[in-house]
């Protein structure tokens, strides 16, 4: 350190070093010791890690649920809302588990939601069903609306899970959602 | 080309190979499945759960042996994936050896019963009380399934894992749990 501040507060000496070339070769020295100790050091924090019972490892800690399946709602228009779930690689949804029903204003009702295709998949449990990887953009007609709103709340009910790894139980979110005034 | 050239070439090629190292160590040593730190599992005693004859229990029931508790549902398919697995190691270890407890939770007592009538599984099967935690109350931040949390003989959290286990996970787990010093 001592010799690297002396270093700075002398740039003649510094030039000096660099035209010899000394410091050229010691810079490859160092870098080249860098070049090796790096990885090494890697590996060994990741093999200390590894064999720790207390070890916390996030890279592969599966997602809070509004990372792994996150939900949009807007109205394209006063009849027509439109849901998007979105989930990263390895993510899916199940098609039968997800619902979307009204909640406000009273004497709303909500039509048949348009699910698009999904993707067959066989599940140990629910046998063979349809799920969705990366995303899932559902319209739902809105059948009754009470005059004069200007907003609606839908709660949207869905699980899915992390791919041959972990699975998510029932979601459940309430979306307020603003309403074009026509 | 100029020295300074060559050496943020150097420098270049030893970012790489760092990058590279840090890719290969964790490829090589990171565990197969996730991992939960178990420093955060706090208030283990708070889990709630029953029989599935309705008999309370916690996890004071479980001291005296290490213990690996399985957190599961029937809906859930890696945990169903994973049963007959702990079964046959619950088999395996006996009355002398780790205990193996599978604790159904965001799941119905019907649907418990349902699946268990469909298998022969003979390892103990409680369920998670609704109301409580569950497995949060022992790290589980996300609220995923499966989740298997090891025990020691007085009850405290010596691993914890979200996710599916492999029988070569779990024949590693049965090993920390033997090797788990004993704490007074």
């Amino acid at each position: 350190m001592q010799l690297v501040q002396s270093l700075s507060a002398r740039p003649a000496l510094l030039r000096k070093l660099c035209r010899s070339g000394a410091y050229s070769r010691g810079m490859k020295i160092l870098l080249l010791a860098l070049l090796i100790a790096v990885p090494g050091f890697a590996a060994a924090q990741s093999f200390t890690l590894g064999s720790n019972v207390d070890v916390h490892t996030t890279e592969h800690e599966p997602l809070p649920e509004d990372q792994a399946f996150q939900l949009q709602a807007v109205a394209m228009d006063r009849g027509t809302l439109l849901l998007r779930w979105q989930m990263p690689e390895h993510y899916y949804l199940y098609r039968m588990k997800a619902e979307v029903s009204a909640q406000a204003p009273a004497g709303l009702t909500l039509g048949e939601a348009q699910w698009p295709a999904g993707k067959a998949h066989h599940d140990e449990h629910f046998g063979e069903v349809e799920v969705y990887f990366d995303q899932a953009e559902v319209r739902v007609p809105i059948a009754e609306l009470p005059a004069g709103a200007t907003e609606v709340t839908v709660r949207a009910k869905f699980q899915g899970c992390l791919e041959d790894a972990v699975c998510y139980p029932v979601m459940r979110r309430d979306l307020k959602i603003a309403l074009p005034a026509r | 080309m100029s020295a300074w050239r060559q050496n943020l070439g150097i420098v270049a090629a030893a970012l790489l190979c760092a990058g590279a190292g840090w890719g290969v160590g964790q490829w090589a040593f990171a565990p197969p499945a996730p991992e939960i730190d178990a420093g955060t599992a706090t208030g283990a005693t708070t889990l709630r759960a029953s029989t599935l004859d309705g008999a309370p229990r916690t996890l004071a029931d479980l001291r005296g042996r290490p213990t690996l508790v399985n957190f599961w549902a029937s809906w859930c398919a890696p945990c169903v994936r994973e049963l007959p697995l702990l079964d046959e190691a619950a088999k395996a270890e006996g009355v002398g050896g780790v205990q193996i407890v599978a604790i159904a939770e965001a799941d119905e007592l019907a649907a418990v019963q349902a699946f268990l009538a469909a298998r022969a599984l003979s390892l103990p099967v409680w369920l998670a009380d609704p109301s409580g935690p569950g497995s949060r109350a022992l790290g589980n931040q996300r609220g995923v399934l499966p989740y298997s949390v090891l025990l020691d003989a007085e009850g405290r959290v010596i691993r914890a894992k979200a996710g599916e286990i492999d029988a070569a996970a779990l024949a590693e787990l049965l090993q920390v749990a033997k090797n788990a010093p004993e704490r007074h």
